[in-house]
Parts: structure tokens; C-alpha cells; sequence
């Protein structure tokens, strides 16, 4: 019996180190992808906002 | 009751920005100045952030409590992410394919940026919480208890970039919305309820993105000296030792 809990928390302990190797690889791509996406983002970002308030909306404001 | 005043702020800069022509044009030139001025902050916080984080070390005995609370987060994100898809049917059938395609990718983004600030819990180095056997309780429950305000400082660059992305993103939905809208005056084939909300939220979130490692910087500078007290009362039985 004890082998089967070692057995359980055996693979416990892998599904564990599963999460972090996804949050540690979540991170690390996200970083990369933000070093290159901050620029765009901002002047897409800025893009939007002009345009937005060009155009306005067609039926009026009202945020529901 | 700041609250109430920031919201109405907040819907009333909406309400200007969407009237359009001359008025629009002017609200929006203010809010990308906005931006502007929060990001050259910003540039210069991101410096400043690390440099504290750097010069306030704090110690735990076992790094276990923290790797379980990053198995909890990890597991509610997981949650978050399966409910928010359970829930894309009943956005099709209300909201209909746009709002789907939009709350999909929103998720998807939300989930992942979630998980890597659950990364922190494993890796509590980066927050220069280091591991020390010799650590007290009370050193512990310093250093558990600053984790939470270290966090947003040591993501700071990470978390402005990711809010800023998000705005971006909520900013496209809602032109493309309101140029549907437009081109379609009758609001026979496209009328989309949520444009004006999805204004609301890429602005909060675009203007937040770019003043982020600024305010972390401030609540930080506020709170942690709370931590430096107890440190330092901590340290005087060891004077002389």
C-alpha cells in the first residue's frame, strides 16, 4: 500500500512540476512577445484612438 | 466617492471621445498625450522598479508555502479559463459571433498572462526572496506578506506591455464595431450593443498599461517601508552578536 501512495505522490509531484514548467514557459514567451508587440501596440493603440474619435459611434454613446 | 467621481471622469471622457468630429478628434489627441506622457513615466520607473527590488531583500525558511499557492493560483486560472469557455454557447446565442471571437481571445491572452505571474510563485528568486534556513517566523510572514507588493514591481515593464496590449486590442473591436455600424446605417446587419463599453474598458486599460510600473512604484514606495520597520526591529537582538 505504501508503494501505491509513493506511486500517487510520485505523480502528483510531476503534475506540479508540469505547472511550473507551463508558467515558467508562459512567461518567457510572453516576455519575448512583449519586446517586440510594445511599440505596436502603442501606436496601434494611439491608431484606434484617433480614429474612434473621428468616427464617434453611429448611435450614440451608452456603455450597456 | 472617488470611485463615483472616477467613473463618471471616466464615462463622461467616453461619451466626448464618442460624439466624433471636431470634439472626438480633440478628446482623443488628449488621451494618446496621455498615454505618451504615462509611458515616458514609465520608462523611467521601470529602472527604478528593479533597483528596489534589488535593494530589499527578504528571506524565507521553506519555499514550499509558496510553490503550494502557486499550485491554488495555477489551479484558479485553469477554472477561470474552462468557465470562460463553458460559457462561449450562451455568448453566441446573446451576443452573437463577434462577442465570441472576442471573448475567446481575451481569454486566451488573460490565461496566459495570468500563468505567468503565477510563475513568480515558483521562481520567488526574481522577487529577491531568497531562501535561508536561518529565517525567523516573523522574517517568514515579512517576506510572505511583501511577496504581494513585490510582484507587480518585478513585472511591472511585463504588466504595463500586457494591459497596453489589451487596450490595443479592445480599441480595435470597438472601431471595427462602430465602422460596421457606420457603413451600415440601418442596423440591419450589424448593430453591436457593446461598442460603447468596449471603448470604455480599451481606454481604462490602454491609459492604465501606460502609467502601471508608475503607480506600482508609488504603492510600493507607500507600503513597504512597513517591512523596513519590522526588518529593522527584527534585527536589533542580533547587534553585537
Amino acid at each position: 500500500m505504501e508503494t501505491v501512495l509513493n506511486k500517487i505522490n510520485s505523480a502528483i509531484d510531476y503534475g506540479i512540476s508540469l505547472m511550473e514548467a507551463l508558467c515558467s514557459f508562459c512567461l518567457d514567451k510572453l516576455t519575448l512577445l512583449f519586446k517586440h508587440a510594445f511599440a505596436w501596440s502603442v501606436v496601434i493603440g494611439a491608431i484606434m484612438l484617433l480614429l474612434l474619435g473621428l468616427i464617434g459611434d453611429p448611435y450614440g454613446f451608452d456603455y450597456y | 466617492m472617488i470611485d463615483l467621481i472616477f467613473n463618471s471622469g471616466t464615462l463622461a471622457m467616453a461619451d466626448a471621445l464618442l460624439q466624433g468630429g471636431l470634439q472626438g478628434l480633440i478628446v482623443s489627441l488628449v488621451l494618446v498625450l496621455f498615454t505618451l506622457i504615462g509611458l515616458n513615466f514609465s520608462k523611467k520607473f521601470s529602472e527604478a522598479n528593479e533597483e528596489f527590488i534589488n535593494a530589499n531583500p527578504t528571506t524565507i525558511s521553506n519555499k514550499i508555502i509558496l510553490q503550494i499557492s502557486g499550485v491554488i493560483l495555477f489551479l484558479a486560472v485553469t477554472v477561470f479559463w474552462i468557465a470562460s469557455f463553458a460559457s462561449v454557447p450562451d455568448v453566441a446565442e446573446y451576443l452573437g459571433w463577434f462577442a465570441v471571437i472576442q471573448s475567446v481571445l481575451t481569454t486566451v491572452f488573460v490565461a496566459a498572462l495570468l500563468y505567468a505571474i503565477v510563475a513568480i510563485y515558483f521562481q520567488p528568486d526574481r522577487a529577491n526572496l531568497k531562501e535561508d534556513k536561518s529565517s525567523s517566523v516573523a522574517e517568514d510572514m515579512i517576506g510572505l506578506s511583501s511577496f504581494a507588493l513585490k510582484i507587480p514591481l518585478v513585472l511591472s515593464s511585463f504588466i504595463s506591455t500586457a494591459l497596453m496590449t489589451l487596450g490595443a486590442f479592445y480599441l480595435i473591436v470597438a472601431f471595427v464595431q462602430n465602422a460596421l455600424m457606420s457603413i451600415d446605417s440601418n442596423g440591419e446587419f450589424f448593430y453591436f450593443e457593446a461598442s460603447g463599453a468596449n471603448v470604455l474598458t480599451g481606454v481604462s486599460y490602454f491609459l492604465s498599461g501606460a502609467f502601471a510600473p508608475f503607480i506600482f512604484y508609488l504603492l510600493f514606495l507607500i507600503f513597504f517601508p512597513v517591512y523596513n520597520y519590522l526588518l529593522a526591529i527584527l534585527h536589533i537582538p542580533k547587534i553585537g552578536k
